[in-house]
């Protein structure tokens, strides 16, 4: 087997489009909720957690269990809730289109790229978090290159 | 402060700076560097192709006929054909007329830069034979076959080989390199009192950033590195380099920059690292798998790729986006 490294690109590219897809799955199943007039004639116990999204695009949402709203109110919520859900997936398909392809989980793999100086490849990863300073080679005793045969 | 006593050497030979250490010597190692010295010029001597008397160049220009060659030639001719059979042809040293053909028929400075010859027609079609030499080792005769041989990587392998052999037992550590290719045995040189490390070499970026791109644990081990970046010329209208596929008896348009083997013997590394790189940036990957190479390559567009075998080996790789 071969092997490329992972890139710095990988990290920022997550730490992007990470709470855009959790706003679209938390957003969707929200706007489903109201919608579905069993869902809202079943009210969650009040042991449900509390569901708090961090909207890309809106402030935060909160659904707290035992809410008695009027039809009315659900539908302007639902409304809300869709146009949300719709910007959040115009960002994401812009993302998608920049090159940015999001997994389950949050895995994040960016396309194989040459660069000019160092080394492309893709790459897996699991969560977004700063890139760790690169550390500085350490000191050779010889080297091997092109006056070789 | 250092710990250790390290004796060295520096001298030219093969067209490279050729390095010999010996780490904590158990006795005077002056003779034994000496020899190393002698062994390298009397290799020179006999394999070049840059002297019409040399025994390589005697016996190529007697293709048909047994030629009486010095026992160093002998071994690296024998050396070449091993490499040759093994590797089915894709190392193959009959590669002369064609180093010829692009104006490489003498040594030349490419350190300078912007090297330019006047080129020959090359061959159209190129049909090449299988190689069939024949030795005679109670004679150290060979009969080579129609095709001349440049034995320049290779000799400068079985260089290393004899050099890093002749230092033996001589201390707790030794190096012997030439040009990038290098041979260890032992630790590297310690720093501080009590620790040991690896023999580290530094792999040289291809595209010719300052920086390594990456840092191998060589210890007990040979290295050599195929790379076009120092070896390329201009060759009347052609942009040309050294390393010459024997399929089509041209420079080789592999897609790849350079290739590092680590193997166990110098000459063999030497081996493996060309007949990788003419495997091209697609068959590379196979290849390696297949006869288990530690090996790094870099391809023409700079991504950087190292096989399984390398990986106990990389101490550092330069970060993404230097």
């Amino acid at each position: 087997m071969t092997r490329t490294r992972p890139t710095r690109a990988s990290w920022s590219a997550a730490a992007v489009v990470s709470p855009i897809v959790a706003a679209m799955a938390a957003g969707s199943l929200l706007w489903a909720a109201s919608n579905n007039p069993l869902a809202t004639a079943d009210a969650a116990p009040a042991t449900t957690p509390v569901a708090v999204v961090q909207s890309a695009t809106g402030p935060v949402e909160v659904a707290a269990p035992g809410d008695q709203l009027s039809l009315a109110q659900l539908r302007k919520k639902a409304e809300r809730l869709s146009k949300s859900v719709k910007e959040a997936r115009k960002e994401a398909r812009a993302a998608r289109e920049a090159g940015v392809i999001t997994a389950a989980g949050g895995s994040t793999w960016v396309p194989s790229t040459p660069t000019t100086s160092g080394s492309g490849g893709s790459s897996g990863g699991a969560a977004a978090q700063p890139a760790p300073a690169p550390a500085p080679a350490p000191a050779a005793d010889t080297w091997t290159g092109s006056s070789g045969g | 402060m250092t710990t250790h006593q390290d004796a060295s050497a520096r001298f030219r030979a093969m067209a490279s700076d050729v390095t010999v250490r010996v780490i904590d010597p158990l006795r005077d190692p002056s003779d034994a560097m000496a020899q190393v010295e002698a062994t390298f010029r009397d290799i020179e001597r006999v394999c070049t192709r840059f002297d019409d008397g040399s025994d390589l160049m005697r016996a190529n220009a007697q293709p048909g006929e047994w030629a009486t060659v010095d026992p160093h030639c002998f071994a690296a001719i024998e050396l070449a054909y091993a490499a040759y059979d093994r590797t089915g042809g894709a190392f193959d040293p009959r590669v002369l007329r064609t180093l010829h053909a692009l104006g490489y028929d003498r040594s030349i400075n490419f350190s300078v830069g912007d090297v330019t010859t006047a080129a020959a027609a090359l061959p159209e079609s190129w049909m090449r034979q299988p190689w069939t030499p024949e030795f005679d080792h109670a004679g150290s005769r060979v009969r080579l076959g129609s095709d001349p041989l440049d034995l320049g990587g290779i000799g400068k392998g079985y260089a290393v080989r004899c050099g890093i052999e002749a230092l033996a037992g001589l201390g707790r550590a030794a190096l012997v390199e030439a040009g990038g290719d290098l041979a260890t045995y032992g630790d590297g040189p310690a720093r501080e009192a009590g620790e040991t490390r690896a023999w580290r070499a530094a792999v040289e970026d291809p595209r010719g950033s300052e920086g390594p791109i990456a840092v191998l644990d060589v210890s007990d081990a040979a290295v050599a590195t195929s790379s076009v970046k120092l070896r390329s010329w201009r060759a009347g209208d052609r942009d040309v380099h050294h390393l010459i596929d024997p399929q089509t008896g041209r420079s080789a348009e592999s897609g790849l920059l350079s290739v590092t083997v680590v193997a166990s013997d110098p000459a063999w590394a030497e081996v493996w690292t060309k007949a990788a790189f003419l495997q091209g940036s697609r068959g590379i990957v196979p290849f390696v798998e297949r006869e288990g190479l530690a090996a790094m390559w870099v391809d023409a567009t700079g991504t950087v790729s190292s096989s399984a075998s390398l990986r106990d080996r990389i101490l550092w790789e330069a970060p993404h986006g230097r």
